[in-house]
């Protein structure tokens, strides 16, 4: 499962710095060009569940404000609203 | 999705595609503007792609996007950059939005129950079946539609139902998301819809979201705020509230409510203003009338009081009182005093479902009117208390096209003689056509169709129009499932996929949906945004207006003398440029004009009545959406109004006046400040059922889940629903995470996992679940109490239950 995410960092430049190289050493993550105090990433992680970990991860993170998701795909599984055996007909 | 190795574009794996365009994605959504365009649903693009403007299909936003749209289909959506609204960011639903046209499973051709079977039929034969079923009773016919309802559509099924029915049973969903916001602006102005816009966000000092969860819920309006943070401004987030959720994480303050403590909790800020002397006086003075409820003789406007009489009802609300009976204490209770008695702060309140789904959902809107009249904290850019909507035109066509039982459109009733006349003569049809006693709300309707004849159910047949009451009804046990054992009973709904409604559905009638058709919505700052069809829709779908007129056309050619005009002509004739009759009802010629445009042109002459006035039909093609009143200026321009009742601000008030409220329910331009009581909630949990429910929506899905759950992106990242518990209250009962458990209330009983201090985090003794997920009915245990006068159920209060399963 692949997402785009934006951090919205601290202002207070050395907590943000310090945000800045963890999530930069996570192999998971890939920064992008730091816009003003807003960092665009794409995460990449096994499913759902494991990019709820790491998202929660990163907005956990001392300097990290919030975290907007721009993106989201999965690379399998559709869903197509309840199946027949779903509904209770 | 196609598989991962793919080759996508040259060279390209379909991974490194998915991964540069989320990182196109997040830069542009980093960078706060989108040359970019986000390749959804194609895995190629090309410069084949035309594009064309259209509001998000989901919440009451209004966020503009760009649709890409190559070889008759959508392809892409970008965020759409020259939209005040949004700015060109959209929210992971947005982003998804195309995809909802292209699940699987859509509905293509009307569907006859006989048997146990559903049937193919043509849409002649559907036609017929309701043409005949409402010839035998039109009295016995109810509409039930919608806050998703465009525009046109809204005001057809009005006119079909007021005008050429003589019958008013005619009632949106939006009765269960937003009436009391409608009555609480009615109570305190005198007319509907909030004074202020979206641009408060952008000045205010203090944002106070009471109940609201607007991060998950209406995320792009809350990035602006998270954005001025980001860019170094200050602006203090108090988080009102019953549990944490994302809005918590962002605020400074979070106050934890218990179920109906805003009541008190605004008293007591009352309360404290008026002790402290810091009240704005001149203001008050000036500007208000002071109202408390009539208990002989309980109406909307209540009876007038005196200031002294006010201050000594708010006598008993002191802090440590309110702290007993909100929960919040003493101390940020006087916090809250002090930011509201501090007149250089600019401060905007917002709410949504938390305030307004409240068997005293009137009286807690009024009163967070009155703590901003009170302090003087309205009418400047940035101080507003402002009601959020949930649904894309829940203002546009609910309140403003006046969908309700009660209403007509331009914020007119049918129980006002001269508002029945007016409404007669912009219809041309005979005087007394329009009947004065209002139809049956929303709860009441369903509750009559779900009574046998024989015992009083005097609703035979009911349209559902946009909407899934099958699955967002209250009480399902009560108020829709016993549907299925009354043979006499006939539903008919028009849709775009199945639904929990469809499932009890005689006749399944399948809809175009969103950029298929011509559509025209309203969103929650009064901006009125207009779209144009982009794409067929598929199989036999057709427009929910050709519906209604189809259907119109066919009692016509009945003879039923209610489809006609005093002048003897169809109710909804519509002519071309040389006067000729377009045959609108037939598929074939109803795009031979733009029947939107006939229907808005009609509608908009309802609307100055309360100063709610609409430009023409082609201003708002060219803009990204424009709020109302919208007034013609001079060089022939036409200008849209940011800021209702402030002099300088809004054309209609008069110089000198400072603030008007030009549609006082007293006659003297004066707002009414109330005082309500603190009351308990209908149903409080006891040993039998000893927590506290509420539900509610998640970021990825939006409504009942029946488009949001067939976006594959959206639906894998919240798959189905969960009951959300405090640890406390899981240990006790021996449940763990993921544990499957049993949700009983007295109407009900579900089952589900546990997620135990999940995204959001309950306080102890209350449990959330989110009703998006048809496979597992939340409202099977909602209570269908309602509120005295917005007739609007409680979705947030109901005791419960939970054990292991």
């Amino acid at each position: 499962m692949i997402s785009g995410l934006v951090i919205n960092l601290t202002t207070e430049q050395a907590i943000a710095e310090r945000a800045l190289a963890t999530i930069g050493e996570h192999a998971s993550i890939e920064a992008g060009e730091l816009q003003g105090c807003r960092l665009p990433v794409v995460v990449e992680a096994a499913g759902t569940e494991a990019m709820h970990e790491l998202t929660d991860w990163l907005a956990d993170l001392p300097g990290v404000e919030h975290v907007d998701v721009a993106f989201a795909d999965v690379e399998q599984g559709v869903a197509a609203g309840p199946s027949e055996a779903e509904r209770q007909v | 999705m196609s598989d991962s190795t793919h080759n996508v574009t040259s060279g390209q794996t379909r991974r490194d595609f998915i991964r540069s365009a989320a990182m196109a994605a997040a830069t542009a959504a980093a960078h706060g503007t989108t040359s970019w365009s986000l390749p959804v649903l194609a895995d190629e693009t090309s410069s084949d792609v035309s594009w064309n403007k259209a509001p998000c299909r989901f919440c009451g936003t209004g966020c503009h996007v760009q649709v890409g749209v190559q070889d008759g289909r959508v392809v892409a959506i970008a965020g759409d950059k020259d939209a005040e609204v949004n700015k060109g960011l959209l929210c992971v639903k947005g982003y998804h939005v195309g995809a909802v046209l292209y699940g699987k499973d859509r509905l293509t051709q009307p569907l006859l129950k006989r048997g146990n079977k559903y049937v193919p039929i043509s849409w002649d034969e559907a036609v017929e079946v309701i043409a005949s079923r409402i010839e035998k009773a039109p009295e016995r016919f109810a509409i039930y539609g919608s806050g998703q309802w465009t525009i046109p559509e809204g005001y057809a099924a009005q006119k079909f139902m007021k005008a050429g029915l003589a019958n008013n049973h005619i009632d949106p969903n939006a009765r269960l998301c937003m009436a009391s916001a409608v009555t609480g602006f009615l109570a305190t102005y005198g007319v509907d819809e909030p004074a202020g816009c979206y641009d408060d966000l952008d000045e205010c000092d203090v944002l106070i979201t009471w109940g609201n969860n607007p991060a998950e819920m209406h995320p792009v309006l809350f990035s602006r705020v998270i954005d001025r943070r980001s860019r170094g401004e200050k602006v203090t987030l108090i988080d009102i509230s019953t549990r944490r959720t994302r809005t918590t994480e962002q605020a400074q303050h979070y106050l934890e409510l218990k179920p109906h403590g805003d009541l008190a909790l605004a008293n007591g800020i009352a309360h404290l203003l008026l002790k402290n002397g810091t009240f704005d006086r001149e203001f008050v003075e000036r500007h208000c009338n002071f109202k408390a409820p009539d208990a002989e003789n309980p109406n909307l406007h209540g009876k007038a009081i005196s200031f002294d009489d006010y201050r000594e009802m708010l006598e008993p609300y002191t802090p440590e009182y309110v702290e007993e009976l909100s929960g919040i204490s003493a101390d940020d209770i006087r916090m809250l005093a002090d930011l509201f008695g501090n007149r250089k702060l600019r401060i905007t309140s917002l709410w949504c479902m938390g305030a307004n789904q409240h068997t005293r959902g009137t009286a807690i809107n009024c009163l967070i009117h009155g703590v901003h009249l009170l302090s003087g904290h309205f009418g400047r850019p940035g101080d507003a208390p402002t009601s959020l909507t949930g649904q894309p035109s829940a203002c546009g066509t609910v309140r403003e096209v006046g969908t309700l039982a009660h209403a007509l459109p331009g914020g007119r009733v049918v129980m006002k003689p001269e508002h029945r006349q007016e409404a007669e003569e912009f219809w041309n049809v005979p005087e007394g056509r329009i009947q004065a006693t209002p139809g049956y709300h929303t709860v009441k309707m369903w509750e009559q169709f779900c009574t046998p004849a024989a015992d009083g159910g005097d609703i035979d047949t009911i349209w559902v129009q946009v909407t899934n009451p099958g699955q967002t009804l209250p009480n399902l046990n009560k108020l829709f499932y016993p549907k299925q054992d009354l043979s006499e009973k006939f539903l008919i709904v028009s849709d775009v996929y199945p639904t929990a409604t469809t499932q009890l559905a005689d006749l399944i009638l399948p809809s175009a949906m969103w950029v298929e058709k011509n559509g025209v919505f309203g969103n929650s700052e009064r901006r009125t945004q207009q779209w144009f069809k982009m794409v067929e829709p598929p199989g036999d779908a057709r427009d929910d207006v050709w519906q209604t007129l189809a259907v119109a056309h066919r009692l016509f050619e009945k003879g039923l003398e209610t489809m006609r005009d005093r002048d003897g002509k169809f109710l909804f004739d519509v002519r071309d440029e040389k006067g000729e009759v377009v045959p609108v009802w037939d598929w074939q010629h109803y795009y031979d004009v733009n029947v939107d445009r006939h229907l808005f042109e009609e509608y908009r002459q309802f609307t100055r009545l309360k100063h709610k006035d609409l430009a023409p039909y082609d201003e708002y093609v060219k803009a990204r959406g424009m709020r109302w009143p919208v007034v013609e200026q001079e060089d022939g321009s036409w200008q849209e109004t940011k800021f209702r009742f402030s002099e300088g601000l809004d054309p209609y008030v008069e110089e000198g006046a400072g603030f008007q409220f030009y549609h006082s329910s007293t006659k003297d331009d004066r707002a009414q400040l109330w005082f309500h009581p603190w009351e308990p909630p209908a149903e409080l949990p006891d040993d039998d059922y000893p927590l506290m429910l509420s539900t509610g929506r998640v970021l990825e899905h939006w409504h009942s889940g029946s488009m949001t759950r067939r976006i594959p992106e959206l639906g894998a990242a919240m798959p189905s629903a969960y009951l959300e518990m405090h640890p406390e209250d899981a240990q006790r009962r021996g449940i763990r995470n993921g544990d499957r458990v049993t949700v009983a209330s007295r109407r009900g009983a579900i089952q589900m996992p546990a997620w135990i201090n999940g995204r959001g985090k309950c306080p102890e003794g209350t449990v959330f679940l989110p009703f998006f997920d048809e496979t597992i009915a939340a409202n099977e245990l909602t209570l269908d109490a309602i509120d005295p006068f917005s007739k609007q159920p409680d979705y947030k209060k109901s005791a419960v239950q939970v054990t292991r399963s």
